[in-house]
């Protein structure tokens, strides 16, 4: 059995992005999945799907280290992290295409954009060391 | 001079990737354990064939004979530490027995 300090959180993040000089880039929600606290461990965040959307770029800026420390790009309306140190991360997702390129990022940690249990909040993931596994005497 | 048998404490190492040491905390059976416990730093122990860290415990010059409650932690290069694997009521027994005595030789 793993001795995962696993939880559940289910965090909106409601955004309102606006494309300089165009129509916004239209989306509304994301949302953090599943957390499993752990260095090493997925972090797993989604959001609605949204016309006129062709990729996510996301980013994971680790506050200890003043640095963005994961950056991935998907078609899909999820992406699975691993969180390589102990540590805040505050996540930034923008939405792009080809013919608008992308817009601000929504940022995890602002209550302007963020909401938990659909009231306005801003949320981190702090990701834990793993202890070592169980001990035995040999 | 005696011989005192090895014993080692097996553990598989942290999933994290930011480890950089261990450390183990020990207080006599009964005693209360926290990370305020004596600690011992066992630094990066070697990984067996089998994947799992060994510590001889019987190096450390710290713990005698008696009923030890141990916590093993993870800490990384930020000194972050992870929560404790605890292992309760392990005796130690580091003190061999006396010597027999004297040997003669008799004839028959």
């Amino acid at each position: 059995m793993k001795n995962l300090a696993s939880k559940l959180l289910t965090v909106g993040l409601i955004v309102t992005l606006l494309y300089i000089g165009t129509a916004a880039v239209a989306w509304e929600q994301i949302r953090l999945v599943e957390y499993f606290g752990y260095t090493g461990e997925p972090v797993v965040i989604a959001w609605d799907a949204a016309a006129g959307v062709e990729w996510w770029e996301v980013e994971g800026w680790m506050k200890e280290r003043d640095a963005v420390i994961i950056q991935g790009s998907t078609p899909t309306a999820q992406i699975t992290f691993t969180l390589p140190f102990a540590g805040h991360y505050v996540f930034r997702v923008k939405a792009c295409n080809a013919a608008e390129g992308c817009s601000t990022p929504a940022v995890s940690d602002d209550p302007a954009f963020a909401t938990v249990s659909g009231q306005p909040q801003g949320w981190t993931v702090y990701g834990h060391i793993a202890p070592p596994g169980p001990v035995v005497v040999e | 001079m005696a011989k005192v048998r090895s014993v080692n404490l097996v553990f598989p190492p942290s999933r994290s990737p930011d480890v950089t040491g261990y450390k183990m905390y020990y207080v006599n059976t009964g005693e209360v354990l926290n990370y305020d416990s004596p600690v011992i730093e066992l630094g990066m122990p070697p990984i067996g064939a089998d994947g799992d860290m060994r510590v001889d415990v019987s190096l450390t010059g710290v713990l005698t004979d008696g009923s030890y409650d141990l916590g093993f932690t993870s800490v990384d290069d930020a000194r972050n530490e992870s929560s404790m694997s605890t292992l309760l009521n392990v005796p130690f027994d580091f003190v061999a027995p006396d010597a027999p005595g004297p040997v003669r030789v008799e004839i028959i």
